[in-house]
């Protein structure tokens, strides 16, 4: 009897027990803090609707999301305008201000507390949202992707829900975002999410 | 066997037993003097600079551009009085790729004591997140003896908790015993300004 002869099932079953061993520990693969940043885009056009849905769960009131925003227009302003008090703060040298005008459809029920935004540049850079400034009297939205005044729900709790119905956030709405950068910053992207990895990537075309 | 022969088998078996131990020993003093791959991975990637030097970190660059001490340190909560020194470290971080700033704010002595300022400290930070490309000039408060205080470095770094895997900025302060004596002469408390955004004008 040869040596293949009297281990051929030992020989054959060392497959199977690979592709086992291989399977069982590939949860070890996934790089487990990838889904902690924006990483996975739904994409969409300066000016065209995109839609995006999503299931929310990271408080003890869950609820779906189903949004449909437009990007209408990313432009270089002097400084914020309609803030609740005229806007005093000097630009600081070396920085100036981008507006981006959303147009948003969604349920007024939905809350949209964890709406995030970031302004991305053709090498990746990208500057944050940020509502306060050092030295400045004034303050932008802390929400910024709601109406001010009527920002509906902050969660979909009964209490936040009944609170918001009071004063509902309309179904439709246009709201303008306002985002301190580098003076020679140029935008190529305006990314939005609400809960990490998902998030929209609207392209801005050059020009 | 013979007495001879006896004897011979005794002293090889110690010998075997003196080039195990001998051995044994000189493994673990290689082991002990080898760099551990476990720190080494981990470590951070230091950067060094001078006071006024820029210093090029992974999430931006940072110049150290003051430091001044007193032994009094006037806060919005009142003034507080120090039997050593508060140190003001002021700096200017810009960042390259991403708004933010330096979360990690640390002043550390020459035999390894250190002290840090900022959330959850005695001793506060104040800083501002800024855009890519838009530098912060911000400062931070750190409470020490005085006579560590010669040869002291401020250690920065992005992450709050730790710097593995990250840069880390370790600018030497340059703090001579001269400024010791007179920062301890000062009778002016030290404050600590609002940070500002934008080039220095």
């Amino acid at each position: 009897m040869t040596w293949w002869r009297r281990n051929r099932w030992g020989v054959i079953l060392v497959l199977p027990a690979l592709a086992l061993a291989v399977i069982a520990s590939a949860y070890r693969l996934q790089l487990f803090w990838w889904d902690y940043a924006p990483h996975q885009a739904t994409p969409g056009l300066l000016g065209q609707p995109v839609t995006f849905r999503e299931h929310e769960d990271s408080d003890r009131y869950p609820y779906d999301l189903d949004l449909t925003m437009t990007v209408t227009q990313v432009a270089r302003v002097e400084r914020p305008e309609g803030t609740i008090r005229p806007w005093t703060w000097p630009t600081p040298s070396g920085a100036g201000w981008w507006r981006v005008d959303l147009h948003m459809v969604v349920d007024p029920t939905t809350p949209l507390a964890g709406c995030q935004l970031r302004l991305v540049d053709a090498g990746g850079a990208w500057t944050s949202y940020e509502n306060t400034f050092p030295g400045a009297q004034n303050t932008l939205p802390s929400l910024p992707c709601a109406p001010q005044g009527t920002p509906g729900p902050w969660s979909a709790s009964p209490a936040d829900l009944a609170e918001a119905a009071k004063e509902p956030r309309p179904a439709s709405y246009d709201v303008p975002v306002y985002f301190l950068t580098a003076a020679d910053f140029q935008p190529r992207e305006v990314w939005l999410w609400f809960s990490t990895p998902r998030y929209i990537a609207v392209s801005i075309p050059t020009g | 066997m013979s007495a001879t022969g006896l004897t011979r088998q005794r002293v090889s078996t110690g010998a075997i037993w003196l080039i195990a131990i001998a051995a044994l020993a000189a493994g673990r003093l290689v082991t002990d003097h080898l760099p551990n791959p476990d720190t080494r991975a981990t470590a951070p990637f230091v950067v060094t600079a001078g006071l006024g030097q820029s210093a090029s970190m992974r999430s931006g660059d940072l110049a150290v551009t003051e430091v001044t001490a007193a032994p009094t340190l006037s806060t919005l909560n009142g003034t507080l009085q120090s039997p050593g020194l508060f140190v003001r470290v002021t700096y200017r971080f810009t960042p390259n790729n991403e708004s933010g700033q330096l979360l990690s704010t640390t002043v550390s002595a020459a035999n390894g004591w250190s002290w840090s300022s900022g959330i959850g400290e005695r001793v506060p930070r104040r800083c501002a997140t800024a855009p890519p490309g838009v530098p912060a000039e911000c400062a931070f408060i750190v409470e020490a003896p005085a006579d560590r205080l010669v040869g002291a470095h401020a250690v920065f770094a992005a992450n709050p908790d730790n710097a593995d895997y990250d840069s880390q900025a370790d600018i030497d302060l340059g703090i001579s015993p001269e400024d010791i004596a007179t920062w301890r002469a000062a009778t002016k408390a030290i404050t600590l300004p609002e940070p500002t955004l934008g080039d220095a004008s």
